[in-house]
């Protein structure tokens, strides 16, 4: 009797922490298949309409994963920095945009694997885990949705 | 196992202790299996879209960088062509039917260059040779020089020999994109090839293109007609007279022996001309792709079928400096050449390029 209650204990231990892998990996796909999107989304957006398109854009990201996977924060973190290039592309300057996730993830009876108390504020369950990707945008965001300077919209 | 044993005369159930935690084990398993073939799935719909979104997104950047190319070739041969007809540097120019300018006595406006004829005009109507205007000297009268009529030929020739080449890269153009089912079909060919570069699996999909997008329908040749001709011309000189005292001289010229030509440069047609140009690229995976083959896992068992993925990309052509053609009433061009000139030396400094754009301005669909 005793054995067979730690092969259960045993098992469990293993069958929870493969669970958890797998979670933890479908959520690195979905987060960073986001960060995919979200930087694309970024790069052919105006520069002015980026940080608001990447919030709406975020926002749909998070609440499927909410309802799908059980994630339960997301954080988007978008950096634009300005790169020289040759003379020929936009003046010499190149837009590169840096799409960071972070987001955090629940771990299955992370408290108690971390010796703490359970119900300690609830953040030692909780993993904290980052997804990137990087584009370069078009030199030429004013036409977006124009061919050329008095043209009308596309 | 249950094992029946005889213990003081009566039967008892001896149960051993092996094997107890299987069912839990067996259940288990399941639960993992079942979360193993999910993470499975989920990894490759995520794959095959992301290599459909760049394949869709590289197909539609080709599709717009090849009509850049073929803008800036079409609009280098329209700046040749107006070169060729307004090319005062070679003595050509063109002017209407009739002129009549003149002086004093010995006084040549024209030979000193003090004067401008005013019947030289910046159209295509009438192209003659300005020799020809200045070839009858003081007193007399011209039909047209050789050597000018040699240059109106060689100028006809080059325009001619212009507008077959604009012509058989518009064919060309024309066959390979300006049609749904052959659009399609190259942009599948070049989305399959960076898949096949990317990947070694095979997505099978569908691209569908917006027809209009890649149509050159917005480019129109100028149809007015060339009229090529010789110049004749009469000179008139009259000494200091008691009714003239400072003298008269003058000269009239008119046009005569025209070759009729229909076809001139190609303008832009100010109603369509890149108002609907974006190229939407749409892609739609088939579920017997190979990459797909066996996917998903256990979806037989639970009747779950691969979803279709669907990707979308957007690319279209620009200019920073201007259309580098000029840009009318389809059907009703005007006649002046200079702006032919004027509309590609704007925009030369730009040139036509391509980028990718939002499929639609909503900030979700990208």
């Amino acid at each position: 009797m005793v054995e067979m209650l730690l092969i259960v204990i045993y098992l469990t231990i293993i069958t929870f922490a493969a669970l958890q892998l797998v979670i933890m990996v479908t959520n690195d796909l979905s987060m960073n298949e986001a960060a995919f999107a979200l930087s694309r989304v970024a790069i052919v957006s105006k520069t002015r309409d980026v940080e608001f398109k990447i919030k709406k854009a975020s926002l749909i990201f998070s609440l499927k994963d909410v309802y799908v996977t059980g994630l339960n924060f997301l954080l988007c973190d978008l950096s634009g920095e300005t790169k020289r290039a040759g003379q020929e592309q936009s003046h010499g300057n190149v837009r590169v945009y840096n799409m960071d996730i972070n987001y955090i993830q629940c771990v299955m009876f992370g408290s108690l694997l971390s010796g703490s108390r359970i119900g300690s504020a609830g953040t030692n369950n909780m993993i904290r885990s980052t997804s990137c990707s990087r584009m370069v945008k078009s030199p030429e965001e004013d036409y977006y949705d124009k061919a050329y300077p008095c043209a009308g919209k596309f | 196992m249950i094992k029946p044993t005889l213990v003081q005369g009566s039967f008892s159930m001896n149960r051993s202790a092996s094997g107890q935690a299987l069912p839990y084990m067996l259940v288990m398993m399941v639960v993992l299996i079942i979360s193993w073939a999910m993470m499975l799935n989920v990894a490759q719909l995520l794959t095959d879209r992301m290599i459909m979104q760049n394949a869709v997104d590289n197909a539609a950047l080709s599709a717009a960088v090849c009509k850049a190319r073929l803008l800036n070739k079409l609009g280098q041969l329209n700046y040749l062509i107006g070169c060729a007809l307004y090319g005062t540097e070679y003595g050509i120019t063109n002017y209407n039917s009739y002129g009549v300018t003149g002086g004093v006595y010995g006084i040549c406006p024209q030979v000193v260059g003090a004067a401008d004829f005013k019947c030289f005009t910046d159209t295509q109507k009438k192209i003659g040779s300005v020799l020809d205007a200045s070839h009858s000297g003081c007193t007399g009268m011209d039909n047209g020089s050789a050597e000018s009529e040699r240059i109106i030929v060689s100028i006809r020739n080059l325009v001619n020999g212009l507008i077959k080449v604009q012509d058989a890269l518009i064919a060309q153009y024309r066959f390979e994109f300006d049609n749904p089912v052959l659009s399609a079909n190259r942009m599948y060919k070049i989305a399959q090839r960076q898949d096949q570069i990317n990947v070694n699996s095979k997505i099978k999909y569908i691209i569908v293109i917006n027809p209009e997008s890649l149509s050159l329908n917005d480019i129109v040749r100028n149809e007015n007609g060339i009229d090529y001709c010789k110049t004749k011309s009469i000179c008139i000189s009259v000494p200091p007279n008691p009714i003239t005292p400072a003298g008269i001289h003058g000269h009239a010229f008119w046009t005569a022996d025209y070759v009729h030509e229909r076809k001139s440069w190609l303008y832009a047609d100010q109603e369509s001309f890149f108002r609907n140009q974006k190229i939407i690229v749409v892609a739609g995976s088939n579920n017997d792709s190979e990459s797909t083959k066996g996917y998903p896992v256990f979806g037989k068992w639970i009747g779950l079928s691969w979803p279709a993925i669907s990707v979308t990309a957007a690319a279209a052509v620009y200019n920073t400096q201007g259309p580098m053609f000029t840009v009318e009433q389809k059907g009703r061009p005007s006649d002046e050449i200079s702006p032919v000139i004027k509309a590609y030396k704007r925009a030369e400094k730009g040139g036509w390029d391509a980028h990718l754009v939002p499929v639609e301005d909503l900030g979700i669909m990208h």
